[in-house]
């Protein structure tokens, strides 16, 4: 059966629109290098499979639109893939980091530094024991965070000694998690520039509007 | 030592469409079992959601006023069609939200609205508009009329997409 308007518009609108506007916000945090890494999930936050910004109303939609555009599918399964490698590249360099005898000793010793010249008020930096603050310091550092908002426990920690911690951050899994985020960066544009493509085919060949608009020659006169 | 961070403007005054949003979202993630979350007209995205999660998070307390209050509850009814128990534990649920973000609420009097904002605004933007001028607070709404206004009495107005922006760029 030959694609129909619907059906064209369900696909656009409940997963074409959101997965690019996702891949819009990502693309801002891969150029700042933020894989948004956590330690205590061992996962990209805000970086996931892109299934997950599908609404649960548009599931059956997303199942159909992938199984009938197996060019999207294709690009869309391989940067899933290097998603997960940008992932596993994180957790090395993270465990690569709090394995690290110099960097663990390295930690405490700011903390004490910190402490000693800061008011007590200020020696809270983080809701994690002294004895594992390095892990979210690691993680400061995979992320490559510049500042931080002044709402985070760690921020005056941070300001003070980011650029000393941040000598850390190299070495051979840094180089491998940096390539890693390179190529989701470009595997993202290929599956962007593949969902624009689709959306301006079935746009202009079944005359549908690239986002839902309210038709005021439609409204209810009076109300 | 400091950050180059320009502080986020703290307790800002919000608009019914989006704490209607941000309320049903976080209820049904956080309901046991979790409930599947509607589609939201405001905060539709995953991104959208964390990015207002976030920054209502570090703007506590939060400013509303009673009408967009009353309001919530309408549209609870009439765009979910939440009756009986499942609006009951909505606003079980949103008491509590709203007490964790130290939700303040004020009340203007429909007989001390400005009359030229009401006719224009109804009473929920204009109670709004009001309160923001006293306080000199942010108003968070995405609706362009109001927004149009805000920025003719030289009141911020940020939307879903300014808080979206700050978070991309700020969150570590």
């Amino acid at each position: 059966m030959e694609l129909g308007r619907e059906r064209a518009k369900a696909w656009i609108y409940s997963v074409i629109n959101p997965l690019l506007e996702a891949l819009r916000t990502q693309s801002v945090f891969l150029k700042r290098r933020n894989w948004t890494f956590r330690f205590s999930s061992g996962n990209l936050e805000f970086i996931p499979p892109l299934h997950a910004y599908i609404t649960y109303q548009g599931r059956p939609n997303w199942e159909d639109f992938i199984s009938s555009n197996p060019s999207a599918r294709e690009r869309i399964e391989n940067r899933d893939r290097r998603r997960e490698e940008l992932r596993n590249a994180c957790n090395l360099a993270w465990r690569y980091l709090v394995d690290l005898e110099e960097f663990r000793q390295k930690v405490l010793a700011l903390l004490n530094e910190f402490r000693a010249e800061e008011p007590p008020a200020n020696h809270r930096v983080s809701g994690l024991p002294d004895e594992e603050f390095h892990r979210l310091v690691a993680e400061r550092i995979v992320n490559d965070i510049g500042d931080i908002p002044d709402h985070y426990g760690d921020y005056r920690f941070w300001s003070r000694f980011r650029d000393e911690l941040m000598q850390f951050r190299r070495g051979p899994s840094f180089e491998q998690m940096e390539q890693a985020g390179l190529q989701l960066g470009n595997c993202n544009n290929e599956v962007a520039a593949e969902l624009t493509r689709v959306r301006e085919e079935l746009a202009s060949k079944l005359d549908i509007p690239w986002a839902p608009y309210y038709d005021e020659s439609l409204a209810v006169p009076g109300r | 030592m400091g950050s180059s961070l320009s502080p986020l403007p703290k307790s800002p005054l919000i608009d019914a469409n989006l704490l209607f949003d941000y309320l049903v979202w976080r209820f049904c993630v956080q309901a046991d079992p979790p409930i599947e979350v509607p589609n939201l007209q405001k905060l539709s995205t995953r991104d959208l959601k964390e990015a207002f999660h976030w920054y209502l998070d570090l703007a506590k307390p939060i400013q509303t006023s009673p009408q967009v209050v009353a309001e919530i509850h309408g549209l609870a009814k009439s765009r979910l069609e939440w009756y009986d128990e499942r609006l009951a534990s909505f606003w079980r649920f949103a008491q509590r939200e709203l007490a964790r973000l130290r939700l303040q609420e004020d009340l203007i009097r429909i007989l001390e609205m400005d009359p030229d904002d009401l006719p224009s605004f109804g009473p929920i933007y204009t109670s709004l508009l009001a309160l923001a001028a006293r306080s000199d607070s942010l108003v968070l709404t995405d609706e362009g009329k109001p927004r149009g206004r805000c920025d003719g009495k030289q009141i911020r107005v940020w939307g879903s997409s300014e808080i979206l922006a700050e978070w991309q760029t700020r969150v570590p």
